[in-house]
């Protein structure tokens, strides 16, 4: 599913070049969960965002579904990211001023999801996340459990094949933490679409099917 | 609902929903924008077309006419010109402006017509008539006057009654013998039609042996163009033959200067608007940039971000220019007042109906305000269209300082090619030059804010340490948020600009007009006849009178004054005039353009020399020593140029020589004013009564005082820049929303931050300090920068764009008082706006802000 393969990534700021990434080899299998760990600054944003096509490699190859990343236009990382890869974020990045109904339609109205299935289709994203009843609600007028729901229901609505999840539990109590945890495990089961996790926190590390540390942008190995 | 207009109104409309204000604010300026140039173009065109319909009313059938403008056409070519064997139809025309008596400022287009030959040209219907019978039959009773019938219940006049008209010879009655329907020549002038008998028109107006006008209805078949050229060339005296319509064209050529100047002046407002626009929309970007990103990492592409920010732009500018143009329609019946008293004034008298907003002009509306707020969201979309989602996304934004070294760059550029154009071209052209000029000047200006308040930041560094917490803070935000505080600065310096650029050339050119009266009208009294204030009206008096004014005690002198409008060839006009040269040059000061005055006139005097206007000169290329060509009833004569004066009371030209060469010349009586100097220790008061009883019966007579007739021109000036004042008010309001708008966003963006420096300590009024503060700072750098560019947009005003249209030298005058208001307001608009935001700041509870998110 993601095939990273000798991976740098540099920024710069002014005249400081920091690396993000150092020569990262990286496979996900189909269907896998797997949590991306590490200490703040260790690259983990930055490998979600490289496989999201939000942001291009300085060296190496990356594949997600059969596409080269480094080679593919931009419009093509935009299909990408309408049609096989969701995103979930920390600070939930919900469209404030849409109901929770229509954040869910979004994503398919962007991706030419025929208009007559898109009714149907956001219901079932709803109901699966347990947030039937708050269809008309505003962003604003829910919970924070509630908003990371909202945006998963959203993330999953277009059926990626890929699920890119930045420290989801970040903002959550143990709680509704575990919580989100569980509901991105059960879905990744029924549904069997890849999980890409970062996260800081062990207890959301644990229900991964794989756990992989990053430090000063390499893989440490255990 | 289709997909597209589904997400139209979800990421369209939504969002503008939770935006009134800034919605507000960005519709109410491109209706701003569009509603001055709609207002102008429609008055404009309604002045044209009652000039047209004028001209084509009273025209009839005739495919050609003979003229001398002011010269008159003597009697004796009729027979010669009816004779031509291409000629089927002559008609010999008296034509004159008349002022009515007892209703100031109107006047009749009086026609005197053959009655007899008239039949083939025109068509006159009497009303409460029966069909048939001719109208004109009526002419024949003694003082009989035929007017249209809108006219006449207009002003309540009826079958049988008077109505008095001013003619050389002062009142005189006429009865009313028939009123005509709205048909032919009845319509010219909105009705202001009068018909008199030819012959009883030539006594009235004392024109005996001279024609206004020849009509001609040519013979099936023949070439007017070719009949036209062998009657110039064959008959005697310079005569012009031409298409009536020519008339149209030549009423064009001479006010296009006006009117371009005019829709030059109202397309500022367009741009203003649309600068407002990029205000807001520029704004509302940076604000809206996690939301975007968002759209970014669901899919939406670049070219989508940027389709969404053109797609509100065109709501926007769609809104604004509807109810722009619905305003302009309105507006447009005050413009049309101030026009047609300007043009009546200036060029010729006109009666223009108020405008009706037409579908086309309301389309027109439409789409300015639709293409203003798309060029206006150009940047603004590239700058939504380039957000990086990755950044955007990123829990604390990243914070990046715009480059302000590539936008001075480009408005050094611009003031470059500014600097570059600023050059005058020939005299009477278009400005083109000119207008770009101060385009660039405007936007080179807009591009150099970033650097200015990067500098104003940066001055105030050192004083960090010592300024008190709000001010240190409102200094770094400057900085920090350069970008969009530029956008607000330059959207203000806009407006201020104009402000200041504007008023400068008022200010400058009434200074120079002004000290030009001051200088140049030295005549204790002068006479002149009421109508002199409507162009184009028969204002003359007869030279009779001279004898009985030079016998007036207390009287020293006079300097009878006559100006005739007569054709240049070229299918423009000036006025040939002329004065007493030894009486001006002893009691008159005339201001020339390098020499002495009085030298000039004596000489001129004894050579038989003309002195000409500097916009004459500057029109035709004239010289001191040259020879100019000056049309006679007995064909041009070439007269040496002794000397070139300044002028502003004459449009296309003044050429004037002593009165004894002038009636040898051009055999013409009459007088149009005379200046009257008193004796040193005579009593004004006393000469007045004197004098006005000396012209008994002439009560149609106007006798101002100096300081009167300076008064006078000063108020037509005033009037004349009615519209201008109009315009420089919508600036402001412009400027005045800019930072309304700026601040009230800077601070929604900073609630948190706003939240957290009060949940550290921050009172309220210390919020409040530091949001005016910034405000302050930033009415400082836009009125910096608006006061500089508008010294520079008014020197393009002065010395290219007018000097170019009209040939006026206009001496810059620093317009110290206006800086200082204009740096008033700037302070005063800055902080009121300010106000608002910083309140609403200061008032925000802590923890809400915190919370937002």
């Amino acid at each position: 599913m993601i095939l990273l393969t000798d991976v740098h990534k540099i920024y710069r700021a002014g005249k400081v070049e920091v690396p993000a990434l150092a020569g990262l080899s990286l496979t996900v299998e189909r269907g896998e969960f797997v949590a991306v760990v590490g200490p703040s600054g260790c690259g983990k944003s930055t490998l979600l965002n490289l496989v999201a096509g939000l942001d291009r490699p300085t060296r190496g190859t990356i594949l997600v579904d059969g596409v080269d990343l480094t080679r593919a236009p931009e419009a093509a990382l935009s299909r990408l990211r309408r049609e096989r890869v969701g995103m979930i974020f920390q600070f939930y990045n919900l469209l404030p001023h849409l109901t929770a109904r229509e954040n869910v339609a979004l994503p398919l109205l962007l991706n030419g999801t025929p208009t007559l299935q898109i009714a149907g289709r956001v219901e079932a994203e709803l109901e699966a996340v347990a947030l039937l009843g708050r269809g008309d609600h505003f962003p604003h007028q829910l919970s924070g459990g509630e908003m990371q729901r909202l945006a998963i229901a959203r993330a999953l609505a277009p059926r990626p094949a890929l699920l890119l999840a930045d420290e989801p539990t970040g903002n959550l109590d143990s709680e509704r933490g575990g919580a989100i945890l569980d509901l991105i495990r059960r879905l990744n089961r029924t549904r069997a679409f890849t999980v890409l996790m970062a996260t800081h926190s062990p207890e959301a590390a644990a229900v991964a099917d794989r756990v992989i540390r990053l430090r000063d942008g390499r893989l440490e190995i255990p | 609902m289709g997909r597209l207009a589904r997400l139209a109104t979800l990421l369209l409309l939504r969002p503008l929903r939770t935006e009134a204000f800034r919605v507000a604010v960005s519709v109410v300026g491109v209706a701003l924008g569009v509603a001055v140039p709609v207002a102008i173009r429609l008055a404009n065109e309604s002045v044209l077309s009652a000039f047209a319909r004028g001209v084509d009313a009273v025209a009839g059938r005739a495919a050609l006419t003979i003229h001398a403008r002011d010269l008159g056409v003597p009697e004796e070519i009729f027979p010669l010109v009816r004779a031509d064997a291409a000629v089927a139809h002559a008609s010999p025309l008296i034509q004159v402006l008349a002022p009515v008596d007892g209703m100031p400022g109107e006047a009749l287009l009086v026609l005197g017509v053959d009655v007899l030959s008239e039949q083939a040209f025109r068509e006159y219907h009497l009303a409460d008539r029966p069909a048939g019978a001719d109208p004109l039959t009526l002419l024949a009773e003694p003082e009989a006057i035929l007017l249209a019938r809108r006219f006449a219940e207009a002003k309540g006049l009826a079958v049988g009654g008077r109505i008095t008209l001013l003619t050389p010879a002062g009142r005189r009655a006429f009865r009313i013998r028939g009123l005509l329907e709205a048909e032919g020549p009845a319509v010219a002038l909105d009705g202001r039609l009068a018909l008199l008998d030819i012959a009883a028109a030539q006594v009235e107006f004392q024109k005996l042996g001279r024609l206004d006008r020849v009509d001609l209805v040519l013979k099936p078949g023949t070439d007017a163009a070719a009949v036209a050229a062998r009657l110039r060339a064959t008959l005697p005296g310079a005569l012009t033959v031409e298409r009536p319509a020519a008339r149209v064209s030549q009423a064009e050529q001479m006010l296009a200067s006006f009117r371009l100047n005019l829709t030059v002046l109202s397309l500022i407002a367009l741009l203003t608007g649309g600068f407002l626009v990029y205000n807001t929309m520029e704004i509302a970007v940076l604000r809206r940039r996690r939301s975007l990103g968002v759209l970014r990492a669901l899919g939406l592409s670049r070219r989508g971000v940027a389709a969404l920010i053109a797609g509100e732009a065109a709501l926007l500018g769609v809104a604004g220019g509807l109810l722009g143009a619905l305003a302009g329609g309105a507006l447009s019946r005050a413009a049309v007042t101030a026009m047609a008293r300007t043009v009546s004034q200036l060029y010729a008298y006109v009666r223009p109906e108020p405008p009706a907003l037409t579908a086309d002009t309301l389309l027109l509306g439409i789409v300015a305000g639709l293409g203003a707020a798309l060029l206006a969201a150009a940047g603004p979309a590239r700058l939504a269209a380039g957000v990086s989602p990755r950044e955007a996304l990123a829990p604390a934004a990243l914070l990046r300082l715009p480059r302000v070294a590539a936008a001075s760059a480009a408005g050094i550029m611009l003031l470059g090619a500014a600097a570059l154009l600023a050059r005058p071209g020939p005299i009477g052209t278009p400005p083109v030059g000119g207008y770009l000029a101060a385009l660039a000047a405007m936007l080179g200006g807009a591009f150099l804010s970033p650097a200015l308040l990067a500098a104003l930041a940066a001055s105030g560094r050192p004083l960090l340490h010592i300024l008190p917490v709000p001010a240190a803070l409102a200094l770094l935000s400057l900085r920090r948020a350069v970008r969009r505080n530029a956008v607000a600065a330059s959207a203000m310096m806009v407006g201020l600009a104009m402000l200041v650029s504007v008023s400068t050339m008022i200010r400058s050119f009434r200074a120079t007009v002004e000290a030009w009266i001051g200088q140049s009208v030295r005549a204790d009294f002068v006479l002149s006849p009421a109508g002199r204030y409507v162009k184009g009206s028969d204002a003359r008096l007869p030279a009779d009178i001279l004898p009985a004014l030079a016998a007036v005690e207390g009287v020293e002198a006079l300097d009878p004054f006559r100006g005739i409008r007569v054709e240049d060839g070229r299918g423009g006009g000036f006025l040939l005039a002329s004065g007493d040269f030894a009486v001006h040059a002893r009691y008159g000061r005339i201001l020339m353009v390098g020499g002495d005055g009085p030298a000039v006139l004596r000489a001129a005097r004894e050579a038989g020399a003309v002195v000409v206007s500097e916009t004459f000169a500057l029109r035709y290329g004239v010289r001191a020593g040259d020879r100019v060509s000056l049309p006679t009833p007995r064909g041009p004569i070439r007269l040496p140029v002794g000397g070139i004066f300044y002028d502003y009371t004459t449009e296309g030209g003044l050429v004037v020589m002593d009165r004894s060469l002038f009636t040898r010349l051009l055999g013409d009586p009459f007088l149009s004013s005379v200046a009257i100097y008193l004796s040193p220790g005579a009593d004004p008061e006393g000469v007045r009564r004197r004098i006005l009883t000396a012209v008994p019966g002439r009560e149609d007579l106007l006798l101002l005082a100096n300081r009167a007739l300076k008064a006078r021109v000063l108020e037509i000036f005033d009037q004349t820049f009615a519209i201008t004042y109009a315009l420089e008010f919508i600036a402001l309001v412009v400027a005045a929303l800019g930072v309304l708008n700026a601040q009230m966003a800077a601070v929604l963006e900073r609630q948190r931050e706003i939240g957290i420096l009060r949940a550290v300590g921050f009172g309220r009024r210390q919020v409040l300090g530091m949001v005016l503060t910034e405000a302050g700072l930033l009415g400082v750098a836009a009125n910096l920068l608006g006061v500089a560019v508008g010294l520079a947009l008014s020197a393009i005003l002065i010395h290219v764009i007018n000097f170019q249209s009209f040939g006026w030298t206009i001496q810059f005058h620093f317009p110290t008082r206006e800086i200082l208001l204009v740096t008033a307001l700037a302070l005063g608009t800055a902080l009121a706006a300010g106000a608002i935001p910083a309140s609403v700041a200061a008032a925000l509870p802590p923890v809400e802000a915190i919370r937002y998110e």
